[in-house]
């Protein structure tokens, strides 16, 4: 019985670290291969800072930008982002939006320019680094700019180790 | 028939007096009687000639002549009845809380949207109470580019120069983000100069187009464009009286009158008049003329500009939309239809009132009101907006040309009716023009000596002010976009970021050769730079360098780094091409303030360069969104290196040559003085968090002044950025970059408390290695600072 016990206990842990495990390991992967296979109205976690209190306006424009992209209006939804930006120029989700925006009109070359922007913003807020790198590597390739999707590709390894 | 009498009887005569020659009279006579007969049928042909010949001819005439008169108004009608000038607006402000703005600010732009400030709650639109800190405002609603902004009754709490609380009144909540109206600026007009505004019968109030009939035509809806019954009635009375108190004209008539034919009075003129309003009426519908009379008619001038038709009436007098104006506003902007100069409300309030007054009488009459509203509005002022005239800042408008020029035709400009939104901010605009105008004088008392600034935005290169003469509002030389001038040292940080590209060479700290330099070219003589002072400093830091503005270690740098690698990267961060000669490396390059600002929004963004814009979208006449320009931005050079110069151009304005500027600003800046050759232009281009500046002086046919870049355009800039910059320049937080103490003397890593040691920023790895022996070198603060 006391095998069994300490047998079952065991077992448990180790389903439970497995579980946590492959939740992190999600958490880690959805942030680059959700690119590719939610194009248009996803929403990822970075997008959002829960420092932007500050200036509820943001979070105002913000919803406004999740229903327009949800449309596909980028255009509009590029708008609203520049208003964000004026509110507060250092708001880096806001410019990996439009990174993110650039990509699904085909303008791969203005995704790269508005990822590097928003990284510069971003420099302790990993998992932003980390989709951001993911435009450029997808712009990059659009581009056929190898240089630039190798360099991604090393800086996504190296953020995710 | 008496003139053949008459012929028959003198024949009788000439018969008696002439016997022998009877046959040949007879036969004669015979011959005129045969002919007699035919002469008679003549007559009746004539009388038929005139019938069916002449009379068809008038007729067809007549008919061609309405015919060319049909054409002519069918074409006209048909076509695009006017050329509508594009109306340049500023940015919208908009508030949330959180937004730094001053009450100061906040009240000057309302001023500048003429919202009424009134003591009671507002409950119009367009107006505002202002009582200390606290704003109550009941904004217009605006067509922008992305929609309606609806209107908006807000309080506005400010302290510390930020708004603390933004509330709606009515239903006392949090209002998160308010965008007020856009700003008017100005219009880019037809060479005839007549602005309106376009206004659907449908957003035309009934009561208007009730008061407006009531007053100019009363039978409108049942005559055919000619009313025998007025012009009978007009006649009587005019007889009456002796003179012409009353015209009979309809709406249609003078609808007619002004688009189709001259002001003289001439019968000509007035028969066609009628036959052409018999025409038009026949062709279309009455709403649509009178529409069209509602946007054709003239209502007043404002400097060149024709104020034509009640929709841009009711925005230049009393400065909202026909809809929002009040009965006693409608029935003043009726009467003056009938003299829009005599009764112009802001020349002659009291003709305006009298008249106004005659209009409400007439409706009280027709029951439209009751005599209790006639009595009450009567009473009432003669409130118009402020307006400053159309045509301000010539200089900004320049820019806003230039760019619409790249995807616009002029005539399209001046006849489409376009709806042009720009980025200018009216309040730094102001400040800027303040600046200039009250500084200049006391920097010379020579009333040639001009200067220009530019204002951008750090963020997205948007232009905020642009001023381009001592006095702002002349519509000459435009030098912020036009005069190219020698930048002087400007160009060093752009020098010493090309060599910081080159990490492993270069740093902050690298020592510099500041001694006697001869470049020698076989082509040219010999070229000896020289440092301002007239002095040498030996060994510098490439820090110390930038700090002093030496030159001569600046030449050996571009030199060292390769010109053409100067030149790529001045292109880099948004300037021109230019030659790459070594006097470059001292800014012989002419450059206009527009392209020095172009350059340094790049600096101020840590690298990343937005081209500048000026106009930020554009809308067709049917506010249709048309033209979008979206925030670019690109980098092409290393960010980390331009955080490095950053970090030095902040010094400059703290211990180098514009150390002064730490005395008079409260916030932290960045920047840079630039001086040419014999002080013939005076400079200063720096930045703040939230904008950069850049601002020459110095004569036009390039003399000499006696200002260098810190004695003159400095104190300018110092001045604008006072009263305009809110937020400090921070470097950007960046894991790549460390800093680390130095000995200026020799540029090894030095103890905080050496003499001359100062924090410098390295690109990690790039750091010397070495320490600097203080002890010999300098002395140790603390020890000093123990007896100070």
């Amino acid at each position: 019985m006391v095998f069994m016990f300490y047998l079952l206990r065991i077992s448990s842990y180790l389903i439970f670290s497995i579980l946590l495990v492959s939740c992190a390991s999600t958490e880690k992967h959805e942030v680059y291969d959700s690119l590719a296979d939610k194009p248009a109205g996803y929403k990822y976690k970075a997008w959002r800072l829960t420092d932007a209190t500050e200036f509820e306006a943001i979070n105002v424009l913000l919803n406004e930008v999740d229903a327009l992209i949800e449309n596909s209006s980028f255009d509009a939804a590029t708008d609203k982002l520049e208003r964000v930006l004026r509110i507060r120029a250092d708001y880096a989700p806001a410019w990996s939006r439009l990174s993110w925006i650039a990509l699904q009109t085909d303008s791969p070359k203005r995704s790269v320019d508005m990822a590097k922007r928003s990284n510069s913003f971003a420099q302790s807020n990993v998992q932003l680094q980390l989709l951001n790198w993911s435009f450029i590597r997808a712009a990059s390739k659009a581009l056929n700019d190898d240089a630039t999707y190798q360099r991604a590709n090393q800086k996504i390894n190296a953020l995710t180790i | 028939m008496p003139s053949n009498k008459k012929k028959s009887s003198s024949a009788d005569k000439h018969k008696a007096k002439n016997p022998k020659k009877t046959v040949a009279k007879k036969q004669q006579s015979h011959r005129r009687r045969t002919s007699k007969i035919p002469a008679t049928r003549k007559k009746i042909s004539f009388k038929r000639a005139v019938v069916f010949i002449l009379l068809p001819l008038s007729l067809l005439v007549f008919l061609f002549y309405l015919f060319i008169q049909d054409q002519r108004i069918t074409q006209r009608f048909e076509g695009r009845i006017w050329q509508l000038p594009a109306h340049v607006y500023a940015r919208p402000l908009e508030l949330y809380v959180g937004k730094s703005i001053s009450a100061e600010q906040l009240d000057f732009e309302l001023n500048y949207l003429n919202y009424q400030n009134v003591e009671q709650l507002p409950q119009k639109f367009a107006q505002y109470r202002h009582r200390q800190n606290i704003f109550e405002i009941k904004t217009r609603d605006f067509i922008f580019w992305d929609g309606n902004e609806p209107a908006h009754t807000i309080r506005v709490n400010i302290e510390n120069n930020k708004v603390v609380e933004l509330i709606n009144i009515y239903s006392n909540s949090n209002a998160d983000l308010v965008r007020f109206d856009a700003g008017y600026l100005t219009g880019i007009f037809p060479s005839h100069s007549q602005d309106r505004v376009l206004l659907k019968i449908d957003e035309v109030p009934d009561i208007f187009i009730k008061m407006l009939l009531l007053i100019e035509d009363r039978r409108y809806f049942s005559h055919w464009g000619v009313d025998p019954r007025s012009i009978a009635r007009a006649l009587v009375v005019n007889l009456y009286s002796g003179q012409t108190v009353q015209g009979g004209s309809t709406l249609t008539q003078q609808l007619v009158k002004n688009l189709f034919l001259s002001q003289e009075k001439k019968i000509s003129r007035k028969i066609n008049e009628a036959f052409m309003s018999l025409l038009l009426e026949y062709h279309y519908d009455k709403k649509l003329i009178l529409e069209t009379y509602i946007n054709e008619i003239y209502l007043g001038q404002d400097g060149r500009r024709a104020i034509h038709g009640f929709g841009l009436a009711s925005e230049f007098y009393f400065g909202k939309s026909l809809k929002h104006l009040s009965i006693d506003e409608m029935a003043l902007l009726v009467g003056m239809v009938k003299g829009a100069s005599y009764y112009n409300p802001k020349r002659n309030p009291d003709h305006a009132r009298e008249r106004r007054n005659v209009v409400l009488s007439a409706m009280a009459q027709a029951d439209l009101i009751t005599s209790r509203q006639l009595e009450l509005l009567s009473v009432k002022p003669v409130d118009t907006v402020r307006h400053a005239s159309s045509g301000r800042y010539p200089a900004f408008i320049d820019v806003v040309k230039l760019q619409l020029q790249q995807d616009y035709q002029s005539d399209d400009l001046s006849s489409e009716g376009l709806r042009v939104f720009t980025t200018l901010d009216p309040y730094i605009q102001f400040k800027t023009e303040q600046a200039i105008k009250n500084t200049l004088p006391l920097l010379s008392k020579d009333e040639k000596l001009q200067s220009a600034a530019v204002v951008v935005s750090p963020l997205n290169g948007d232009v905020l002010a642009v001023v381009g003469d001592r006095n702002p509002s002349f519509k000459g030389f435009n030098r912020a976009l036009n005069a190219e001038r020698q930048i002087g040292s400007l160009i060093k940080p752009v020098v010493y970021l090309t060599a910081l590209e080159d990490e492993e060479k270069y740093t902050l700290a690298t020592l510099l050769d500041d001694s006697e330099f001869i470049y020698q070219d076989s082509n040219q003589s010999d070229w000896k730079p020289e440092n301002y002072d007239k002095k040498f400093h030996g060994d510098v830091t490439l820090y110390e360098s930038l700090l002093n503005s030496y030159n001569v270690p600046a030449v050996r740098t571009g030199l060292d780094v390769g010109l053409d690698n100067v030149t790529k990267t001045l292109f880099a961060l948004g300037g021109k091409e230019v030659p790459a000669y070594p006097s470059l490396t001292l800014g012989a390059v002419n450059m206009s303030p527009m392209e020095v600002a172009s350059i340094y929004q790049s600096f101020s963004a840590n690298g990343f360069h937005s081209p500048l814009r000026s106009v930020t979208a554009v809308l067709d006449k049917t506010r249709k969104p048309l033209e979008r320009y979206s925030l670019d931005v690109a980098i092409q050079v290393k960010p980390e290196a331009v955080v490095l110069i950053n970090s030095a151009l902040i010094d400059v304005t703290k211990y180098g040559t514009a150390k002064h500027l730490s005395k008079n600003l409260n916030l932290q800046v960045a920047g840079k003085t630039g001086t040419s050759d014999d002080l013939r232009d005076s400079w200063f281009a720096g930045f703040s968090g939230d904008v950069v500046a850049v601002v020459w002086t110095g004569f036009d046919d390039n003399l000499p002044t006696t200002l260098t870049g810190s004695s003159g355009a400095m104190k300018i800039w110092s001045n604008l950025i006072k009263e305009v910059a809110y937020k400090p320049y921070q470097l950007p937080e960046r894991t790549d970059l460390e800093t680390y103490w130095i000995d200026t003397k020799n540029g090894l890593l030095a103890e905080q408390g050496c003499e001359n040691a100062v924090e410098l920023s390295f690109i990690k790895g790039t750091q010397p290695n070495q320490m600097s022996d203080c002890e010999t070198t300098g002395r140790s603060n603390w020890f000093f600072d123990l007896f100070e």
